[in-house]
């Protein structure tokens, strides 16, 4: 059990980090001990994977000690709008033009 | 690239997954270190014991965490030899270890005496294959970079 919600991670995390997207998944059916969370934010810019991942584990650091089971995708905007294109099937070539080119509206659903 | 992609290919249908050879050495916390007590020296060389290190709950033949299970599965498809220390025997490994990464779950892999992360970072670094790059650089061969040669080869056109 813990105290922890979907929203409050959610603000948390969009408060700390400035990200612009966040999604939270409680896993847990409500219990509060299990979340997915995907996270996008310019603070992710230039850092490594494990970089990103310390930055949400810090901004964590008092809820990760009750939430036992916790996953994580940290998204620079431009990675998040690859992740995006791939997944809805388009292939890794389609975002590489030096940002312009094609773009999609990924972020307001 | 074309590799790469045959690799990502082959991954998302998960055929290679199956017929792999185990190879791992698997510890649990006492008997690895010999050691009740770890402070940071003898954390240091338990990372080191093998150029892959993962700190785990159980152990590879019985993980009892989704997330320890999918670290095992997925060394397991790259073929690699490692040392698993199950943090659920020794409560005092279960939290120096998370002090000494400064990381606050469980699984952790190291390569090489250095901290790569949990769960979430593998399976990110397997669908990219910056995993087969990062084996490369210690010496270690992934059966997936075999494979995705083998494919290159033969499709020639």
């Amino acid at each position: 059990m813990s105290k922890y919600t979907s929203k409050y991670l959610e603000e948390k995390l969009a408060d700390k980090l400035g990200a612009q997207y966040v999604n939270a998944i409680d896993e847990s059916d409500g219990c509060g001990g299990k979340f997915s969370v995907t996270i996008v934010s310019e603070a992710f810019r230039g850092k490594t994977l494990l970089q990103k991942h310390r930055l949400v584990n810090s901004a964590l650091a008092e809820e990760l000690k009750e939430i036992h089971a916790f996953s994580q995708k940290s998204y620079t905007p431009e990675e998040w709008e690859k992740e995006e294109l791939e997944s809805a099937g388009f292939g890794v070539q389609a975002t590489t033009a030096g940002g312009e080119g094609l773009r999609i509206k990924t972020l307001e659903d | 690239m074309s590799g790469k992609l045959i690799l990502r290919q082959l991954l998302r249908q998960g055929i290679v997954a199956q017929r792999m050879p185990m190879f791992k050495r698997f510890e649990s916390a006492t008997t690895a270190s010999g050691a009740t007590n770890f402070n940071k020296d003898t954390l240091k060389q338990l990372v080191n014991t093998n150029k892959v290190v993962i700190f785990m709950k159980g152990n590879p033949e019985a993980p009892k965490c989704g997330f320890s299970n999918a670290v095992v599965q997925i060394l397991r498809m790259h073929g690699v030899q490692y040392d698993a220390h199950d943090v659920l025997q020794s409560d005092e490994l279960r939290q120096s270890i998370k002090e000494f990464s400064d990381w606050p779950t469980i699984p952790q892999v190291y390569i090489n005496g250095e901290f790569v992360g949990g769960c979430d970072i593998l399976l990110q670094m397997h669908q990219s294959g910056d995993l087969i790059e990062e084996l490369k650089k210690v010496g270690i061969e992934s059966i997936l970079l075999k494979e995705a040669d083998n494919k290159d080869n033969t499709k020639a056109d």
